[in-house]
């Protein structure tokens, strides 16, 4: 070997940055999310997110539908939490037209949205522990959430996208056997939780993918509009349902479950204990469903609300979704915006994934929990 | 003739003959002038802050253009009322009215849990400031804003298009933007669809 032949060493570990190309077509991207990322080596040195791939301009259409024709529009935002979507459309709506729905209808709008929020986050658990790497609980998390898929199915006529609420209640009452499945769901669903935990909460190779990756401040995850979850895991108590409440949320008992270190593990716990917290709403609402009406007496054959605006949001299983509705007093709204909260979440994933590999990466999407419906809309 | 001239038509048929407004009366808007957040935005701005009411029991202040970024940074650090979460960002198009544009920031403390509603007036192709500084979420909801409304912020570390491709024409939230499909450029070239069957409704009218 000649003298003047380059340094094969120096060579290899020169510092290179390279440009990599993660999606739209990706399996851990969950959707069309394209993700640009600069690296130094395997570690993240910046990073891009290219969205809209899946924009319809929800917004621009609803201007142009009636009141009623819109709610379809909201199963199709976060499509695998469409109740929640649902709910917080039609109550704005109402609070605008200052319509009273009848306590029963409110009843099981909570029991409906809870359980929408465990099938959720089932949803996540199972995606984001398959982009880990842990396969076994995804089998496990489907089966749960087929069965509440079943209840939601047997009530509304739909598995997905739901379209479960009309403006002023529910379009029918609940079927005669929604009592008895969401109770046996009650039962069974705890145990659940545990096994899920039994998998998780110990394994060393999620704690390896998870503590300590990706942490965020309280103070960071506020000032980056964080909402739901992922801000709760920083330590922020911070909830709608309790910060400002909507429908019947007041009249139950439930816990605010908080993280310490912010971290991609907090997360998870956060959600764990979300799920139980939704089982207890669930069931306070079964035992005092009240006797009544599901549809409000005096809900106009066409919606048309006063002239006004207002903005209302909702605890969505992601975060905070809102609905900002002006209307001019005609049958379709003036403006209708959605407050989405997966696209204001995924602005975070810059911050969390500067420094960590590129495998984080994945497990950070994850963990930030989005739908793409949603944050193209 | 191209879908590009009959989309055009219809749109311009649409903007003549406007939807009947038959607005009975509006949602009741109560004067908030004694409410505390007011009465101490009025002390230290003056004649910035134009209005401040309530409606189904939401503040809304209305702010001038020029103070707007100053009052939202006072909201946020003032230790009173520690806005320190910035909800959303949007606008709204009135394009009959002078001016065309309003912002709308929902501010929100995760302290207190008290909400507000600052409003201001934007003239079209005017600029606005950006609030990219005060916030660090602003910064992809100003994208947004500007992306559908083509509203320009003044400041903005990386202002440009967000859910819509690059190289896209106009602004669709705006309200001379039609909701009808029109084949433009950028779907021709990019999307390869260059012709539509000529009885194809992209309306999306309703009557009732």
């Amino acid at each position: 070997m000649s003298s003047d032949a380059p340094n094969a060493s120096e060579h290899v570990f020169e510092h290179t940055e390279m440009l990599l190309n993660m999606g739209p077509q990706h399996p851990s991207t969950h959707g069309v999310l394209r993700v640009l990322l600069k690296l130094d080596g395997e570690t993240v040195v910046d990073l891009d997110c290219d969205i809209g791939y899946l924009h319809r301009g929800v917004e621009k259409i609803c201007e142009h539908d009636t009141y009623p024709m819109i709610t379809p529009y909201f199963d199709r935002l976060d499509y695998v939490a469409a109740i929640n979507g649902d709910l917080v459309y039609v109550e704005a709506v109402e609070r605008l037209m200052g319509v009273e729905v009848p306590r029963k209808a409110q009843y099981l709008r909570v029991i409906l949205a809870e359980l929408q929020r465990i099938t959720s986050h089932l949803l996540w658990l199972a995606t984001h522990a398959l982009d880990i790497g842990a396969a076994t609980i995804f089998l496990y998390t489907f089966r749960e959430r087929e069965e509440i898929l079943k209840i939601i199915e047997n009530f509304i006529g739909a598995r997905l996208t739901t379209h479960a609420f009309r403006i002023g209640g529910f379009e029918w009452d609940a079927n005669p056997e929604f009592e008895r499945d969401v109770r046996a769901f009650l039962d069974m669903f705890p145990g659940r939780i545990d096994e899920y935990e039994t998998i998780l909460s110990e394994n060393r190779i999620w704690l390896a993918r998870t503590v300590g990756i990706g942490v965020l401040s309280a103070e960071n995850a506020i000032d980056i509009g964080l909402t739901g979850p992922v801000l709760r895991a920083s330590g922020v108590k911070y909830d709608v349902r309790r910060a400002a409440p909507y429908s019947t949320y007041p009249e139950f008992d439930f816990e605010i479950p908080i993280g310490e270190t912010g971290d991609t593990y907090d997360r998870y716990l956060v959600r764990m204990q979300e799920m139980r917290q939704s089982i207890r709403i669930v069931q306070q609402a079964l035992d005092g469903l009240p006797e009544g009406d599901v549809m409000a007496a005096r809900v106009p054959r066409v919606i048309k609300p006063p002239a006004g605006e207002v903005f209302h949001t909702n605890e969505s299983p992601k975060g905070e979704i809102g609905v900002y509705l002006v209307s001019d007093g005609t049958n379709t709204p003036y403006r209708l915006r959605v407050r989405p909260p997966c696209f204001v979440n995924l602005q975070a994933l810059k911050q969390l994934a500067i420094g960590h590999l590129m495998a984080d990466v994945v497990a950070l999407i994850g963990t930030v929990d989005i739908v793409l419906g949603e944050v193209d809309r | 003739m191209t879908n590009d001239d009959r989309s055009n038509e219809t749109s311009s048929e649409s903007r003549t003959t406007p939807a009947p407004k038959k607005a009975k009366g509006g949602v009741d808007v109560v004067d908030a002038s004694d409410d505390q957040l007011v009465v101490r935005l009025r002390e230290r701005f003056g004649e910035a802050i134009t209005s401040a009411v309530s409606m189904v029991g939401q503040r809304i202040v209305t702010v001038t253009i020029e103070s707007v970024s100053e009052v939202l940074a006072y909201l946020k650090s003032d230790d009173e009322f520690r806005f320190n979460l910035l909800l959303d960002v949007t606008a709204v198009h009135r394009p009959e009215e002078d001016p065309q544009f309003e912002l709308v920031y929902q501010l929100c403390s995760t302290t207190t849990l008290e909400r507000v509603r600052i409003k201001t007036g934007l003239a079209d192709g005017a600029p606005a400031p950006t609030v990219c500084g005060i916030w660090g979420t602003a910064n992809w909801l100003e994208r947004e804003c500007y992306d559908m409304f083509g509203i320009v912020f003044e400041g903005h570390p990386d202002l440009r298009r967000i859910l819509l491709p690059d190289g896209w024409e106009g602004h669709p939230l705006r309200k001379e933007y039609p909701v009808e499909f029109r084949e433009n450029r950028w779907i021709a070239e990019n999307l390869n669809i260059h012709a539509l069957p000529d009885d194809a409704d992209f309306s999306g009218k309703v009557e009732i």
